[in-house]
């Protein structure tokens, strides 16, 4: 995979996870599942800016 | 007594937040330290004791299941789960996160339990971000690149975790040569003593270009005699071969996390750009020339070995290699280098002086009054007078609404106009990028009012906006008065 298609699959999964979070936020409340989903996300969305090293560390701070 | 330490950001971070981990374990003699940290970074983490267990967040195991073909995020959301459930399984005492980010505060939301005293940032209950300390409410709104904080990072964090350090908390590793890097320093003719160019860098505008490392590293062996030793990855190296010439050595992707560490720890000085290199010379003692520019902000993450000095340039691509030269000769022979140089000062928060580098301080200096009381800096500009008197009106307006509000009578229109200032104040921002520390302070204030009764967030509102007030009142006051009193003396 290059980093072109690694990101773009990182940003769709991202979109995906962000969804099935507000869904569930939106159905059961800010429960559980869907804070970790939302951590989950964060994870994500992290790596996605480290991996461009145009970023500054300071940047995720 | 169980601590959690929480570093989610890059090794050079982690190396600065040690001496915040040695000064919680002193203040906390009895207890146990755990350091959660991303799993690529925990075998570049030295070894901090026997009472410190590190934890790694297993990033790639999470991310794995992501990047399947048709992605689900089961897999990942079990794993998570587990992995929160086998950190929580003793309770957690003290959390503090140094990480500064979105990801850490879910993370500590979720590691914390209700006995758990939190530091850093964390979660509401219903997800917003939960600033948990003042420390971590200055991060927020004035640390960074293009921010003008000059409080040291490592201090920093220090503040966060509520430790006060004192000099054994920055002590030197001592650390011990081992058998491979003999072999190493064998295999690839290192003689000592040597110099340690770090040429490596998390972006390449935080350093300077191969062929100028090449350039200063020859110069460096023909003109002033020291050996010099290349570190960074295998992208980085210089020569394929490894020697360029007797006395020249490039070890670029020949060494790991812990081998790095060694080999700075045995160095007469490092050179590097403003990156991992300069952060561990710091932890081992070693005398630093940080390469520094606009990408990063020295003041924030500079070099702490006594001896240390920070060049500052522009653009890295245009860097006078003589000047270079000259300072590492100046920390070579023990003598100050040649102006301009930015200097390590022996203290705590802003520990570096300025000489022959014209660096304008107003930000800092409107920093410095809004959170630690001292004078408010004098306005040259006019429009920077103005931009204050129109902070001040929405203060006022802002004062009216709430006094509106008190009543209890159709509150909608107040609280409307209250979320309109919000909008008001970054259009004065607009058209006044210095009062910038203000504004974000405001911000950062009103979002670190917690959920309460009505009275309690009216109230807590109310202070904010005062404070808010206040400051643009003391500065205009300051300043009308301040002009007739002269240079030294001001009004507050």
């Amino acid at each position: 995979m290059t980093k072109d298609e690694f990101e773009k699959k990182l940003s769709d999964e991202l979109a995906r996870l962000e969804k099935a979070a507000d869904n569930l936020i939106r159905t059961s409340g800010y429960v559980k599942d869907a804070r970790r989903l939302k951590l989950l996300a964060e994870l994500i969305r992290e790596q996605i800016r480290n991996e461009n090293n145009m970023s500054a560390t300071n940047a995720t701070r | 007594m169980r601590i959690i330490c929480l570093q989610l950001t890059r090794l050079g971070d982690i190396y600065q937040s040690i001496p915040t981990i040695r000064g919680l374990l002193r203040v906390y003699p009895d207890a146990k330290l755990d350091l959660i940290v991303r799993d690529s970074f925990a075998k570049g983490i030295p070894n901090l004791g026997e009472r410190v267990r590190i934890f790694e967040l297993p990033v790639s195991d999470l991310l794995q299941p992501f990047l399947k073909e048709h992605a689900t995020p089961e897999a990942s959301l079990s794993h998570l789960n587990q992995w929160i459930e086998s950190i929580k399984a003793e309770p957690v005492d003290l959390l503090v996160n140094l990480s500064f980010s979105p990801l850490s505060s879910f993370l500590t939301f979720e590691l914390a339990s209700e006995n758990t005293v939190v530091r850093g940032y964390s979660r509401t209950t219903d997800g917003f971000l939960d600033i948990k300390d003042e420390s971590s409410a200055y991060v927020y709104a004035q640390v960074g690149v293009g921010r003008p904080n000059r409080i040291h990072i490592s201090d920093i964090f220090s503040m966060v975790a509520g430790v006060d350090l004192i000099d054994s908390d920055y002590a030197r590793f001592q650390e011990n040569t081992n058998d491979d890097l003999v072999a190493l320093f064998s295999e690839h003719q290192v003689n000592k003593p040597f110099v340690v160019f770090h040429v490596g860098a998390s972006s390449p505008l935080k350093t300077l270009s191969t062929e100028q490392w090449r350039q200063l590293a020859l110069r460096t062996v023909d003109e002033l005699k020291v050996n010099v030793v290349l570190v960074g990855s295998k992208s980085e190296a210089i020569t394929q071969s490894g020697v360029l010439r007797e006395g020249l050595i490039d070890l670029c992707g020949k060494t790991d996390l812990n081998q790095l560490r060694k080999i700075i720890s045995q160095a007469k000085m490092l050179v590097g750009g403003d990156s991992l290199g300069v952060q561990i010379a710091s932890c081992v003692g070693v005398p630093t020339i940080n390469i520094s520019t606009l990408s990063v902000n020295f003041w924030e993450t500079g070099p702490r070995a006594t001896g240390s000095y920070t060049l500052w340039y522009p653009n890295l691509r245009e860097v006078p290699l003589p000047h270079i030269l000259l300072c590492i000769e100046g920390v070579q022979k023990n003598s100050k280098p040649a102006l301009p140089y930015i200097q390590l000062e022996p203290g705590f928060g802003m520990i570096y002086s300025i000489h022959g580098y014209e660096i304008d301080s107003w930000e800092w200096d409107l920093v410095r009054a809004i959170y630690s009381g001292k004078d408010f800096p004098r306005i040259e500009r006019h429009l920077v007078l103005e931009g204050f008197s129109r902070l001040q009106e929405l203060a006022d307006l802002g004062l009216e609404q709430i006094e509106l509000i008190k009543t209890g009578k159709n509150v909608s229109v107040p609280l409307s106009v209250l979320n309109e200032i919000d909008d008001l104040v970054l259009r004065v921002l607009g058209f006044c990028p210095e009062i910038a520390p203000v504004v974000r302070w405001f911000q950062t204030e009103k979002s670190m009012i917690a959920p309460g009764s009505r009275e309690q967030v009216i109230e807590n509102t109310e202070k904010v906006f005062k404070s808010l007030k206040e400051f643009c009142v003391t500065m205009k006051v300051n300043n009308s008065i301040g002009h007739q009193l002269g240079e030294n003396t001001s009004w507050k």
